[in-house]
């Protein structure tokens, strides 16, 4: 890994010193013992500051939309910035789909694939265990970039093989033991809205919960807002959420929003064939239909 | 003061004298680590843990309490409810971060009844730390592992017994009241009081705070702020974990002609947090929002009530999905 | 309201009267009278929380003066996306409202006896003026003041405020009173120009004078420096500064510049401590 992350920065120093870059979006050392946080490096000298290693947890993605917004007023000769981010395959997944979605121009931007061997579990002040890989990562099914701008060359874990067991075992129990399994988890929920920016998917400039005219949710955790808010947040995440657990690693509160967040991704895979931000020309999931597609859950809702 | 000792065969009958007060919080081991939850008389009382990850400051100022109603005619002032009598475990650094909210929330023109009815009916008895958590800097900050800003009494866990100080009349008033659990504390015992404090003291992180009030008037660069807050998410996990922080909101809930208001917890961080309805933000860039908090708490706090309000519990710095250090700025600001 | 009551508890006023202001029909003046004799006094430049139930609260300058008693009067903006402006310019007279008050600071008046006091404003930032304007022109004050200047403008004639009034300024020996507007219409006869043109053209003179100036932020920016011109300085300019507020006492962190709350220390500073908040950083 030690090797990668030279590469990587040699990668990174080259387009600053070739001048193809404003920003490389990565990673460097975190404050705290056994972390690293997200980084822009701006220049070849700061580049020299870029890690590689299994505590690069979070999406880098999130942070494009936002770079890559036109300012208000823009000065005379503005020109949209370049920017390489260092993209793990989930990352690269999320770009994908800020590209499809209008939110990243694709001629700004330069994906620097490293190979992922899995990030180690995030621990938030507990004290130090044995570093083991995050069941996001253990489960991952990308987890190098496909077709990155620069690949940076080394093995990265081998691809799992999804089968969502966790999701499956939990839909099969009764409907009061999965609500009360809900409510227990969500009624940890303080609204700090961590999740919610640290999702690449989420950019929207007003989310819908702080919409006021009208207010669909109000800011407070009682009880039936939370739900309202994590229920909507995650349907607005369907066929686009790419399981990467930017939100469960944000979550102060130690949320199991991976629960959730799969069963999203189970049922994109199950009902329209679709794992986001894999192949590379797809449609948005929820953005066409096809003539011949089941209208059951209008006509027979009962049917499975 | 009244300083007495528990011996720790005794729990179960001090978590029964504080029950006796009414509704007491303790330390409580749950599936989530330990937490401030509801005592009753089978809890067993956790004594070795770091903190809380939620601050106590929520016991007085909840995240959203309903403190108006409007019945269609009139305007009702809503009773606060479900209040503590006793409060037992509460790290110093957050008893220290009540004696400043206590500051807010009643100046010499305006008590907030809400806030200080809950105070007033709780004692708080803080428990001395014995392992610093990976990013605590109390002792930066004016506290310390022993300290007993805010606290009616501090507690000092020890192998076999727990002391007691009174701290304020409200906390020697309890200890007189349940003299018969307790005995006097041994010179050993008061000597490894002072010990602990110390050893602690020394694994703390280094953070020259009192030197930012005046570095920060030097600080109003906005570039300065805008790289600070380069990769902060404008999302609310610091200021909500804060012990010190209480910015708030109020909301209006309607229900056919009634209507409820609801304070809750707000973080200036929040982009709309100064947004006006003409579209205007004083504060629309993250670098103006850091700016904001950090002086907030290292600049406005002292020249308004002559303390900093950040009591080096360590909790943005561990939480921030970032890794944006507030140690690591203050350092910045002195440098 | 004192320390003992409860801060967050609004009383009940009546609206008595609705006036539409503008043509554009989007700024009214409420006058509201308050129910059960629970009411309040104020002074000028103070404000007070408007709390229409169902909707919400907000801060609205108080456009009486101190002395128009039985009363007291809001003039208040509909704004497209507002939730409470909105709710109140949808009732009628008779409708009941809380209100919070009287909050903030006011107008030094008490350290302005003796003086000559020069009144700009623009656009409907004129609301808390208008209540200064119509206490200083009271017979049991205005022998207190030395010579009284008002300079007011709006974007055009359909927009000025209070138009009875400004006609029975303009009359008045006691007051010199200049209005203007961005662009006239067919029918207006007045004077045209931007406020801060106005102030350097009609030049009050700064000798023994104060200035009290209100006005959106780009307004300030541009009259702010003639009357540096004309000889005033920072510590003789009087403004009146507005933040988005929730608690209107100091308590929740939201309306500050700088360490000064605007609820609290404010709304009214002086221009020289304005400048002194701006340069540790906003």
């Amino acid at each position: 890994m030690q090797d990668q992350e030279r590469k990587m920065k040699a990668a990174a120093k080259r387009l600053f010193d070739d001048q193809k870059v404003d920003v490389v979006v990565g990673f460097r050392k975190g404050s705290l013992p056994n972390s690293s946080r997200p980084y822009f490096a701006r220049s070849a000298a700061d580049a020299e500051h870029l890690v590689w290693n299994g505590f690069c947890t979070a999406n880098l993605a999130a942070f494009l939309p936002k770079l890559f917004e036109k300012p208000a007023r823009p000065k005379d000769g503005y020109k949209p910035p370049r920017i390489a981010v260092i993209a793990k395959g989930c990352d690269g997944r999320s770009v994908s789909g800020l590209i499809k979605e209008n939110q990243v121009p694709r001629s700004n931007l330069i994906v620097i694939g490293v190979p992922c061997h899995g990030m180690v579990t995030s621990n938030k002040g507990a004290k130090a265990k044995k570093e083991e890989v995050a069941r996001a990562c253990q489960e991952c099914v990308s987890p190098t970039v496909k077709d990155a701008d620069i690949t940076i060359d080394g093995e990265g874990r081998k691809p799992a093989k999804t089968a969502y067991a966790r999701v499956k075992a939990f839909a099969g129990k009764s409907s009061e033991e999965r609500w009360k399994a809900f409510v227990k988890e969500i009624s940890k929920c303080i609204r700090c809205n961590a999740c919610r920016e640290a999702c690449p998917n989420c950019y929207c400039k007003t989310c819908f919960a702080d919409q006021r005219k009208p207010s669909w949710v109000s800011p407070a955790n009682e009880l039936s807002e939370t739900i309202v808010f994590h229920m909507g947040r995650m349907f607005h995440q369907a066929g686009r959420c790419v399981e990467c657990d930017a939100c469960v690693n944000a979550c102060p509160m130690g949320i199991d929003l991976r629960l959730f967040t799969q069963k999203l991704a189970q049922d994109a895979l199950d009902l329209f064939g679709s794992t986001p931000g894999i192949a590379g020309d797809e449609v948005p999931m929820l953005n066409t239909f096809a003539q011949d597609d089941s209208q059951c859950f209008i006509t027979d809702p009962e049917e499975k | 003061m009244v300083s007495v000792a528990l011996d720790k065969k005794n729990l179960k009958k001090f978590v029964g004298a504080m029950l006796k007060q009414g509704k007491a919080l303790g330390p409580v081991a749950t599936e989530n680590g330990t937490v401030l939850g509801e005592l009753t008389a089978k809890s067993d009382i956790v004594l070795d843990y770091g903190n809380f990850k939620l601050p106590p400051k929520r016991e007085f100022f909840p995240q959203c309490e309903v403190i108006t109603r409007f019945d269609g005619t009139k305007v009702s002032e809503e009773p606060v409810r479900g209040q503590a009598s006793v409060i037992f475990g509460v790290r110093p650094c957050d008893a220290q971060a009540l004696a400043y909210l206590d500051k807010v929330f009643s100046d010499e023109t305006y008590t907030d009844p809400y806030y200080q009815t809950r105070r007033d009916g709780a004692l708080v008895i803080s428990l001395a730390c014995s392992e610093p958590g990976e990013a605590c800097f109390c002792t930066a900050t004016g506290g310390g592992p022993g300290a007993t800003t805010g606290a009616d009494i501090a507690a000092f866990s020890q192998s076999a017994s727990v002391l007691l100080e009174a701290v304020s009349k409200k906390g020697e008033s309890f200890l007189k009241k349940n003299t018969g659990l307790f005995r006097e504390p041994t010179k050993k015992e008061l000597q490894n009081k002072k010990t602990q404090g110390s050893e602690y003291a020394k694994r703390l992180s280094r953070v020259d705070v009192s030197g930012a009030p005046k570095a920060l008037e030097k600080r109003n660069d906005s570039r300065f702020w805008d790289e600070i807050a380069e990769t902060c998410l404008s999302c609310g996990a610091c200021t909500f974990l804060c012990p010190t922080c209480h910015c708030f909101d109020l909301y209006e809930e309607k229900r056919g002609s009634a209507s409820a208001r609801i304070r809750l917890h707000d973080a200036c961080t929040f982009p709309s947090f100064t947004r006006e309805a003409s579209g205007h933000n004083p504060r629309a860039g993250k670098g103006d929002r850091m700016r904001q908090r950090v002086m907030h708490k290292f600049s406005y706090a002292p020249e308004n009530f002559g303390t900093v309000f950040c009591v080096g519990c360590g909790r943005c710095v561990v939480h921030c999905p970032s890794n944006i250090d507030i140690r690591e700025t203050i350092a910045k600001v002195n440098s | 309201m004192s320390a003992r009551g409860n801060p967050y508890v609004p009383v009940q006023a009546r609206i008595e009267t609705i006036v539409v202001e503008n043509d554009e029909r989007d700024l009214k003046t409420f006058r509201l009278v308050f129910c059960n004799g629970n009411g309040f006094s104020h002074e000028c430049g103070q404000f007070a929380m408007l709390s229409v139930p169902g909707a919400g609260e907000i801060p609205i300058g108080i456009a009486s003066s101190p002395l128009d008693k039985g009363y007291i009067e809001f003039t208040v903006k509909r704004y497209p996306t507002g939730l409470v402006t909105n709710a109140l310019h949808d009732l009628s007279e008779g409708d009941i409202i809380g209100l919070r008050g009287p909050m903030g600071n006011s107008f030094p008046l008490k350290d302005l006896t003796g003086k000559n006091i020069v009144i700009v404003g623009g656009g409907f930032a004129f609301t808390t003026l208008r209540a200064t304007i119509r206490y200083l022109l009271d017979d049991s004050v205005r022998k207190q003041f030395g010579a009284i200047t008002v300079i007011y403008g709006a974007r055009s004639p359909g927009e000025l405020l209070y138009k009875p009034e400004l006609r029975q300024w303009q009359q008045r020996k006691d007051v010199q009173t200049h209005i203007t507007v961005d662009k006239g219409d067919a029918s207006w006869k007045g004077r045209e120009g931007f406020v801060p043109a106005v102030v350097s053209q009609v030049a009050p003179s700064s000798a023994n004078a104060y200035c009290i100036v209100c006005g959106p932020p780009i307004m300030l920016k541009f009259a702010i420096p003639p009357l540096l011109t004309l000889g005033f300085s920072p510590e003789t300019i009087i403004t009146s500064q507005e933040r988005k507020m929730s608690c209107g006492i100091g308590k929740c962190g939201r309306c500050n510049m700088g360490s000064k709350y605007v609820c609290k220390d404010g709304p009214v500073f002086s221009y020289a401590q304005i400048k002194a908040i701006e340069d540790k950083g906003l």
